[in-house]
């Protein structure tokens, strides 16, 4: 018999009633969006709505991750959080929202960097969906999503537009499969502004610093003296080494050094919505339910003319994440009490090999500061997790030269 | 008191030397290779698409500084894309393999969470 929505018994009668008008939806599978887990990293203007919508859908395990917590100005898009939230984290307050909006889900959250979450949540998450706003967090999620073959379901806006896009392993294009060398604007580094300013930003932030250094803290943007400052110090800077340029005026001052992008909730709702959909759809194919076909092209929603363009991402064979020369990840399965010298012998069995004259090395990469593992000591005495990822360069594979992650799996908690 | 009264427009003809016009066999500047493309926008208040002929060896960071005067957009409020690959500002387009007939997508650098 053909499994049935209506009388599932991994679902509660009070369920089938609260989501009784999607159950008839055709090709819908319920229980497997029940027995799903997902992951939401970042839980601002698009992983509210996100987590919103995948608590109503009644998908049964959200994780969500934020580091972040409420600020006033939230308010205008993440409904969630309300007047009274500011200052706690984001990932707790969504978590007890969405657990008022539907009680039949687990909500857990996670208030941290997405590098500190524990390596066995990545393990165990069915699908991860982006909501992040920076490109060095997408790239960390990015690894993880190549590295546990998951699917990850990635958005961004800006002004009126935003765009999706699903990696779906082995099919399309990872996050990294772009040679894209572009940094983020809060690494530019501080030797940047030591001696001549090369650009003309660089003399109001040379301005900033000017104040900081005279005040112990950043100027209020909001007071017109210490604005003054700012102002002179940069626009003397400007004279001095640009003669030919405009001086920098108020409004322009304040947008900069207090930089935030523009965003809006109806550009954050569409794009969340097809991310939710999407999400679902690949969810119904995990599971086994052919519910129509997850979109792999990058889409692109211009909300100023109403507009979707679509483009196909195919991968990058140079991709240094997931091409043919990309570090190939082995899973080894092993118990805690697993001394880590161990780990070679058990990859020599695996085909490579190593000069005896030189001293492997395991990195520790699932957090925040890459550590070295002490090969004496055992798994559990280095607390390394399950699902966590060494990293090991300078061996050799068929006589090729390989470096390669090792992924540390606990049989106790595999089975 | 016009500035302009001084001027005299009749005062002495300037003869010019008839030019001669002549083809050359070959062209004596040695042009690097030059690829005609379509730029086509999928952000700012109008969908745009401009055929234009750039140099495949100049760094995009460039093409985009034109390309954005062009559509009226800040080149870095877009990237550059070809065949599903977003460009490196610092790449020119003969790394991408850009040739004539090509479509070059100007794509929003949409990396916020909001």
């Amino acid at each position: 018999m053909k499994k049935s929505n209506f009388f599932s018994n991994r679902l509660t009668p009070d369920e089938i009633y609260r989501l009784d008008r999607q159950l008839r939806l055709p090709g819908w599978n319920q229980e497997a969006l029940k027995n799903s887990s997902v992951l939401i990293a970042g839980i601002g203007g698009l992983g509210t709505e996100i987590a919103k919508n995948l608590a109503m859908a009644g998908v049964g395990r959200l994780y969500l991750v934020d580091m972040d917590t409420i600020e006033y100005t939230n308010l205008n898009r993440q409904l969630l959080f309300s007047d009274g939230n500011t200052g706690e984290p984001k990932a707790v307050v969504a978590a007890r929202t969405l657990f008022r909006i539907n009680p039949h889900s687990q909500y857990v959250p996670l208030f941290s960097r997405l590098e500190d979450v524990d390596p066995a949540i990545y393990e165990t998450a069915d699908i991860y969906i982006s909501g992040l706003d920076s490109v060095s967090a997408r790239r960390e999620l990015a690894r993880r999503a190549v590295h546990n073959q998951k699917p990850l379901v990635d958005g961004g806006t800006t002004t009126y537009y935003g765009h999706v896009y699903s990696y779906i392993p082995n099919q399309n294009a990872c996050l990294e499969c772009d040679p894209l060398k572009e940094r983020e604007r809060e690494t530019l580094a501080a030797c940047t502004l030591v001696g001549v300013p090369r650009k003309r930003i660089h003399c109001l932030l040379k301005g900033q610093l000017f104040f900081e250094a005279n005040h112990g803290r950043p100027p209020n943007i909001h007071e017109l003296s210490e604005m003054e400052i700012v102002l002179d110090y940069a626009n003397n800077l400007i004279q001095e080494h640009f003669p030919t340029d405009e001086p920098f005026g108020l409004d322009e001052a304040v947008s900069i050094i207090d930089h935030h992008e523009p965003s809006i909730i109806t550009i954050n709702a569409v794009i969340a919505s097809l991310q939710s959909q999407e999400a679902l759809k690949i969810l119904h194919h995990l599971h086994g339910t052919k519910l129509g076909e997850p979109n792999a092209e990058y889409t692109i929603y211009n909300g100023l003319i109403g507009k979707f363009f679509y483009f196909e991402r195919p991968p990058n064979k140079n991709c240094l994440l997931c091409g043919e020369f990309a570090p190939p990840v082995e899973r080894l399965v092993v118990p805690s009490s697993t001394v880590c010298g161990t780990l070679l012998p058990l990859l020599k069995q695996k085909g490579y090999f190593y000069s005896p004259d030189d001293e492997v090395m395991f990195y520790r990469i699932d957090k925040t500061e890459m550590e070295l593992v002490d090969l004496e000591s055992t798994l559990s005495e280095l607390n390394i997790r399950h699902g966590e990822t060494l990293y090991c360069p300078g061996l050799t594979k068929s006589g090729r030269d390989v470096d390669i992650y090792v992924k540390i799996l606990y049989p106790e908690v595999t089975q | 008191m016009s500035e302009f009264e001084d001027l005299s427009f009749d005062e002495e003809e300037v003869v010019v030397d008839q030019i001669k016009t002549k083809t050359p066999a070959k062209s004596k500047t040695p042009a690097g290779k030059k690829v005609s493309v379509y730029f086509q926008s999928t952000i700012g208040p109008n969908q745009k698409q401009e055929k234009l002929v750039v140099a495949a060896d100049a760094p995009i960071r460039d093409i985009k500084y034109t390309v954005g005067q062009i559509f009226g957009i800040p080149p870095d409020e877009f990237h550059v894309s070809h065949a599903g690959r977003t460009c490196d500002p610092d790449d020119s387009l003969s790394n991408y393999g850009v040739e004539d007939g090509d479509s070059l997508l100007l794509i929003p650098v949409s990396t916020a969470g909001a």
